[in-house]
Protein backbone atom coordinates (compact mmCIF):
# COMPACT_ATOMS: atom_id res chain seq x y z
CA UNK A 1 0.00 0.00 0.00
CA UNK A 2 2.83 2.29 0.95
CA UNK A 3 4.60 1.32 -2.23
CA UNK A 4 1.49 1.98 -4.27
CA UNK A 5 1.21 5.37 -2.67
CA UNK A 6 4.78 6.28 -3.54
CA UNK A 7 4.29 5.07 -7.10
CA UNK A 8 1.13 7.09 -7.50
CA UNK A 9 2.93 10.00 -5.92
CA UNK A 10 5.72 9.66 -8.40
CA UNK A 11 3.42 9.27 -11.40
CA UNK A 12 1.35 12.29 -10.44
CA UNK A 13 4.56 14.16 -9.65
CA UNK A 14 5.74 13.50 -13.18
CA UNK A 15 2.42 14.66 -14.57
CA UNK A 16 2.36 17.73 -12.35
CA UNK A 17 5.86 18.49 -13.54
CA UNK A 18 4.73 18.02 -17.14
CA UNK A 19 1.68 20.21 -16.68
CA UNK A 20 3.72 22.87 -14.90
CA UNK A 21 6.33 22.87 -17.64
CA UNK A 22 3.82 23.05 -20.45
CA UNK A 23 1.78 25.82 -18.84
CA UNK A 24 4.92 27.86 -18.20
CA UNK A 25 5.87 27.20 -21.79
CA UNK A 26 2.62 28.55 -23.16
CA UNK A 27 2.73 31.50 -20.77
CA UNK A 28 6.15 32.54 -21.98
CA UNK A 29 5.59 31.19 -25.44
CA UNK A 30 9.03 29.57 -25.34
CA UNK A 31 9.71 25.85 -24.98
CA UNK A 32 10.88 24.76 -21.57
CA UNK A 33 12.53 21.64 -22.93
CA UNK A 34 15.01 21.88 -25.76
CA UNK A 35 15.27 19.11 -28.35
CA UNK A 36 18.43 17.68 -26.71
CA UNK A 37 16.49 17.55 -23.43
CA UNK A 38 13.50 15.92 -25.10
CA UNK A 39 15.81 13.34 -26.69
CA UNK A 40 17.18 12.60 -23.21
CA UNK A 41 13.67 12.18 -21.75
CA UNK A 42 12.63 9.92 -24.64
CA UNK A 43 15.67 7.65 -24.42
CA UNK A 44 15.48 7.49 -20.60
CA UNK A 45 11.76 6.71 -20.54
CA UNK A 46 12.29 3.83 -22.99
CA UNK A 47 15.38 2.55 -21.19
CA UNK A 48 13.54 2.45 -17.86
CA UNK A 49 10.86 0.18 -19.30
CA UNK A 50 13.56 -2.08 -20.79
CA UNK A 51 15.13 -2.27 -17.32
CA UNK A 52 11.80 -3.17 -15.67
CA UNK A 53 11.33 -5.87 -18.29
CA UNK A 54 14.77 -7.31 -17.53
CA UNK A 55 13.94 -7.43 -13.81
CA UNK A 56 10.72 -9.28 -14.69
CA UNK A 57 12.52 -11.87 -16.83
CA UNK A 58 14.97 -12.44 -14.00
CA UNK A 59 12.37 -12.70 -11.25
CA UNK A 60 9.13 -14.18 -12.52
CA UNK A 61 7.99 -17.48 -14.00
CA UNK A 62 4.53 -16.11 -14.72
CA UNK A 63 4.09 -16.69 -18.47
CA UNK A 64 1.84 -13.67 -18.98
CA UNK A 65 4.29 -11.31 -17.27
CA UNK A 66 7.28 -12.83 -19.08
CA UNK A 67 5.73 -12.48 -22.52
CA UNK A 68 4.73 -8.90 -21.85
CA UNK A 69 8.21 -8.11 -20.46
CA UNK A 70 9.92 -9.55 -23.55
CA UNK A 71 7.74 -7.43 -25.85
CA UNK A 72 8.54 -4.32 -23.77
CA UNK A 73 12.27 -5.05 -24.00
CA UNK A 74 12.18 -5.62 -27.78
CA UNK A 75 9.91 -2.69 -28.62
CA UNK A 76 11.51 -0.12 -26.35
CA UNK A 77 15.01 -1.15 -27.43
CA UNK A 78 13.89 -0.71 -31.02
CA UNK A 79 12.66 2.81 -30.24
CA UNK A 80 15.89 3.70 -28.45
CA UNK A 81 17.89 2.53 -31.44
CA UNK A 82 15.86 4.78 -33.74
CA UNK A 83 15.92 7.74 -31.34
CA UNK A 84 19.70 7.48 -30.92
CA UNK A 85 20.22 7.12 -34.68
CA UNK A 86 18.00 10.14 -35.35
CA UNK A 87 19.70 12.25 -32.67
CA UNK A 88 23.07 11.37 -34.17
CA UNK A 89 21.87 12.23 -37.66
CA UNK A 90 20.52 15.58 -36.45
CA UNK A 91 23.64 16.29 -34.41
CA UNK A 92 21.58 16.40 -31.21
CA UNK A 93 23.30 15.24 -28.02
CA UNK A 94 20.74 14.15 -25.39
CA UNK A 95 20.94 16.47 -22.40
CA UNK A 96 19.77 15.55 -18.92
CA UNK A 97 17.13 17.75 -17.26
CA UNK A 98 14.50 17.87 -14.50
CA UNK A 99 12.10 15.48 -16.27
CA UNK A 100 14.86 12.92 -16.95
CA UNK A 101 15.95 13.16 -13.32
CA UNK A 102 12.41 12.67 -12.05
CA UNK A 103 12.05 9.59 -14.28
CA UNK A 104 15.29 8.14 -12.92
CA UNK A 105 14.24 8.84 -9.34
CA UNK A 106 10.96 7.01 -9.97
CA UNK A 107 12.84 4.09 -11.49
CA UNK A 108 15.13 3.83 -8.48
CA UNK A 109 12.19 3.69 -6.07
CA UNK A 110 10.21 1.22 -8.17
CA UNK A 111 13.23 -1.03 -8.69
CA UNK A 112 13.88 -1.16 -4.94
CA UNK A 113 10.25 -2.11 -4.41
CA UNK A 114 10.22 -4.79 -7.14
CA UNK A 115 13.48 -6.30 -5.92
CA UNK A 116 11.91 -7.01 -2.53
CA UNK A 117 8.98 -8.96 -3.98
CA UNK A 118 8.71 -12.59 -5.07
CA UNK A 119 6.38 -14.94 -6.89
CA UNK A 120 2.88 -13.79 -7.77
CA UNK A 121 3.27 -10.65 -5.65
CA UNK A 122 6.15 -9.64 -7.90
CA UNK A 123 4.27 -10.41 -11.13
CA UNK A 124 1.33 -8.35 -9.95
CA UNK A 125 3.49 -5.41 -8.83
CA UNK A 126 5.41 -5.51 -12.12
CA UNK A 127 2.30 -5.41 -14.27
CA UNK A 128 0.56 -2.81 -12.06
CA UNK A 129 3.59 -0.58 -12.47
CA UNK A 130 3.60 -1.15 -16.25
CA UNK A 131 0.01 0.13 -16.41
CA UNK A 132 0.84 3.18 -14.27
CA UNK A 133 4.13 3.82 -16.03
CA UNK A 134 2.67 3.68 -19.53
CA UNK A 135 -0.17 5.97 -18.45
CA UNK A 136 2.32 8.51 -17.09
CA UNK A 137 4.61 8.30 -20.13
CA UNK A 138 1.70 8.58 -22.61
CA UNK A 139 0.58 11.70 -20.78
CA UNK A 140 4.06 13.24 -20.93
CA UNK A 141 4.58 12.36 -24.59
CA UNK A 142 1.24 13.84 -25.63
CA UNK A 143 1.10 16.92 -23.44
CA UNK A 144 4.77 17.81 -23.07
CA UNK A 145 7.19 16.15 -25.47
CA UNK A 146 5.29 16.32 -28.76
CA UNK A 147 4.08 19.94 -28.32
CA UNK A 148 7.54 21.16 -27.31
CA UNK A 149 9.68 19.38 -29.88
CA UNK A 150 11.11 21.77 -32.46
CA UNK A 151 12.70 19.41 -34.97
CA UNK A 152 10.14 17.91 -37.34
CA UNK A 153 11.79 14.47 -37.56
CA UNK A 154 12.12 14.15 -33.79
CA UNK A 155 8.49 15.22 -33.41
CA UNK A 156 7.49 12.70 -36.07
CA UNK A 157 9.20 9.87 -34.19
CA UNK A 158 7.37 10.83 -30.98
CA UNK A 159 4.07 10.98 -32.87
CA UNK A 160 4.76 7.47 -34.22
CA UNK A 161 5.61 6.19 -30.75
CA UNK A 162 2.22 7.31 -29.37
CA UNK A 163 0.05 4.49 -30.81
CA UNK A 164 2.69 1.95 -29.72
CA UNK A 165 2.48 3.24 -26.14
CA UNK A 166 -1.33 3.13 -26.31
CA UNK A 167 -1.17 -0.52 -27.39
CA UNK A 168 1.35 -1.33 -24.67
CA UNK A 169 -1.04 0.16 -22.13
CA UNK A 170 -3.91 -1.96 -23.49
CA UNK A 171 -1.69 -5.05 -23.39
CA UNK A 172 -0.59 -4.23 -19.83
CA UNK A 173 -4.23 -3.93 -18.77
CA UNK A 174 -5.06 -7.26 -20.42
CA UNK A 175 -2.16 -8.94 -18.62
CA UNK A 176 -3.16 -7.21 -15.39
CA UNK A 177 -6.64 -8.73 -15.63
CA UNK A 178 -5.07 -12.20 -15.88
CA UNK A 179 -2.52 -11.76 -13.07
CA UNK A 180 -4.26 -11.66 -9.73
CA UNK B 1 23.28 22.14 -40.54
CA UNK B 2 19.93 23.10 -42.00
CA UNK B 3 21.25 22.41 -45.47
CA UNK B 4 22.37 18.95 -44.39
CA UNK B 5 18.92 18.16 -42.99
CA UNK B 6 17.39 19.29 -46.26
CA UNK B 7 19.80 17.12 -48.23
CA UNK B 8 18.97 14.14 -46.04
CA UNK B 9 15.27 14.81 -46.44
CA UNK B 10 15.64 15.15 -50.19
CA UNK B 11 17.64 11.92 -50.37
CA UNK B 12 15.11 10.01 -48.31
CA UNK B 13 12.26 11.29 -50.47
CA UNK B 14 14.25 10.21 -53.49
CA UNK B 15 14.80 6.83 -51.81
CA UNK B 16 11.09 6.43 -51.23
CA UNK B 17 10.37 7.39 -54.83
CA UNK B 18 12.87 4.81 -56.09
CA UNK B 19 11.44 2.19 -53.75
CA UNK B 20 7.95 2.98 -55.03
CA UNK B 21 9.03 2.78 -58.63
CA UNK B 22 10.83 -0.54 -58.13
CA UNK B 23 7.91 -1.85 -56.11
CA UNK B 24 5.50 -0.90 -58.87
CA UNK B 25 7.67 -2.43 -61.52
CA UNK B 26 7.82 -5.66 -59.50
CA UNK B 27 4.10 -5.57 -59.28
CA UNK B 28 3.59 -5.08 -62.99
CA UNK B 29 6.17 -7.77 -63.76
CA UNK B 30 4.24 -10.10 -61.54
CA UNK B 31 1.01 -9.18 -63.18
CA UNK B 32 2.55 -9.58 -66.60
CA UNK B 33 3.87 -13.00 -65.70
CA UNK B 34 0.60 -14.09 -64.26
CA UNK B 35 -1.32 -12.68 -67.19
CA UNK B 36 0.85 -14.55 -69.67
CA UNK B 37 -0.05 -17.77 -67.86
CA UNK B 38 -3.70 -16.97 -68.45
CA UNK B 39 -4.54 -15.69 -64.96
CA UNK B 40 -5.59 -12.24 -63.75
CA UNK B 41 -4.06 -12.63 -60.30
CA UNK B 42 -2.85 -9.53 -58.59
CA UNK B 43 -0.87 -8.45 -55.56
CA UNK B 44 -2.71 -6.82 -52.67
CA UNK B 45 -0.76 -4.82 -50.12
CA UNK B 46 -1.34 -4.41 -46.40
CA UNK B 47 0.80 -1.69 -44.84
CA UNK B 48 1.67 -2.14 -41.17
CA UNK B 49 1.97 1.33 -39.71
CA UNK B 50 0.96 3.16 -36.54
CA UNK B 51 0.18 -0.19 -34.87
CA UNK B 52 -2.45 -0.98 -37.50
CA UNK B 53 -2.89 -3.25 -40.47
CA UNK B 54 -3.99 -0.96 -43.32
CA UNK B 55 -6.46 -1.92 -44.62
CA UNK B 56 -7.52 -4.02 -41.64
CA UNK B 57 -10.21 -5.70 -43.75
CA UNK B 58 -9.08 -6.83 -47.15
CA UNK B 59 -11.02 -8.73 -49.81
CA UNK B 60 -9.04 -10.61 -52.47
CA UNK B 61 -9.76 -13.14 -55.21
CA UNK B 62 -8.53 -16.72 -55.11
CA UNK B 63 -5.00 -16.87 -56.49
CA UNK B 64 -4.11 -13.34 -55.43
CA UNK B 65 -1.01 -12.68 -53.39
CA UNK B 66 -1.16 -10.56 -50.27
CA UNK B 67 1.96 -8.78 -49.11
CA UNK B 68 2.30 -7.25 -45.63
CA UNK B 69 4.91 -4.49 -45.47
CA UNK B 70 6.15 -3.34 -42.07
CA UNK B 71 6.52 0.44 -42.20
CA UNK B 72 6.15 0.78 -38.45
CA UNK B 73 8.79 1.49 -35.82
CA UNK B 74 8.80 -1.99 -34.21
CA UNK B 75 8.77 -5.66 -35.28
CA UNK B 76 5.35 -7.21 -35.98
CA UNK B 77 3.96 -10.49 -37.31
CA UNK B 78 0.88 -11.85 -39.05
CA UNK B 79 -0.61 -14.77 -37.13
CA UNK B 80 -3.77 -16.75 -37.82
CA UNK B 81 -6.38 -15.98 -35.16
CA UNK B 82 -6.66 -19.72 -34.47
CA UNK B 83 -2.86 -19.96 -34.30
CA UNK B 84 -2.79 -22.32 -37.30
CA UNK B 85 0.18 -20.47 -38.81
CA UNK B 86 2.36 -17.38 -38.39
CA UNK B 87 4.55 -15.25 -40.64
CA UNK B 88 7.23 -15.14 -37.97
CA UNK B 89 8.87 -11.80 -37.19
CA UNK B 90 8.51 -9.11 -39.85
CA UNK B 91 11.23 -6.62 -38.93
CA UNK B 92 11.06 -2.90 -39.70
CA UNK B 93 11.23 -2.40 -43.46
CA UNK B 94 10.65 -6.09 -44.23
CA UNK B 95 7.63 -7.77 -45.75
CA UNK B 96 5.87 -11.13 -45.89
CA UNK B 97 3.79 -12.68 -48.69
CA UNK B 98 1.02 -15.23 -48.78
CA UNK B 99 -1.42 -16.51 -51.40
CA UNK B 100 -4.43 -17.37 -49.25
CA UNK B 101 -6.79 -20.10 -50.41
CA UNK B 102 -9.50 -19.27 -47.88
CA UNK B 103 -10.65 -16.39 -45.67
CA UNK B 104 -9.08 -15.87 -42.28
CA UNK B 105 -8.84 -13.50 -39.33
CA UNK B 106 -5.39 -12.64 -38.07
CA UNK B 107 -3.57 -10.65 -35.44
CA UNK B 108 -0.04 -9.72 -34.39
CA UNK B 109 0.92 -12.16 -31.64
CA UNK B 110 3.49 -9.66 -30.33
CA UNK B 111 0.78 -6.98 -30.03
CA UNK B 112 -2.50 -8.90 -29.74
CA UNK B 113 -4.51 -5.68 -29.94
CA UNK B 114 -3.57 -5.45 -33.66
CA UNK B 115 -6.11 -7.32 -35.77
CA UNK B 116 -7.09 -7.82 -39.38
CA UNK B 117 -8.92 -10.09 -41.80
CA UNK B 118 -8.58 -11.33 -45.34
CA UNK B 119 -11.70 -12.41 -47.19
CA UNK B 120 -11.06 -14.62 -50.20
CA UNK B 121 -13.77 -14.67 -52.86
CA UNK B 122 -13.95 -16.91 -55.89
CA UNK B 123 -13.42 -15.18 -59.20
CU1 LIG C 1 2.83 -6.16 -33.66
Amino acid sequence: MKALKSLTGWASGLMACAVMLSSTASAQNTPQLTDPEIASVAVTANQIDVNYGKIALRKTKNAEARQFAQTMINDHQNIIKQAVALAKKLGVTPKTNAVTQSLLKGEKEETAKLNKLKGEAFAKAYIDNEVAYHEAVINSVKTLLIPETQNAELKDLLVKVSPLLDHHLEMAKMAQAKIK
Amino acid sequence: MKKRILTVAALSILGIAIAMISCNSNKSNNNAQQKSSGSTSKVDTVIISGMQFQPAQLTVSTGDTVIWINKDIVTHNVTDSLNAWTSGNIDIGNSWKSAPQKSFNYFCSIHPTMKGSVTVVNK
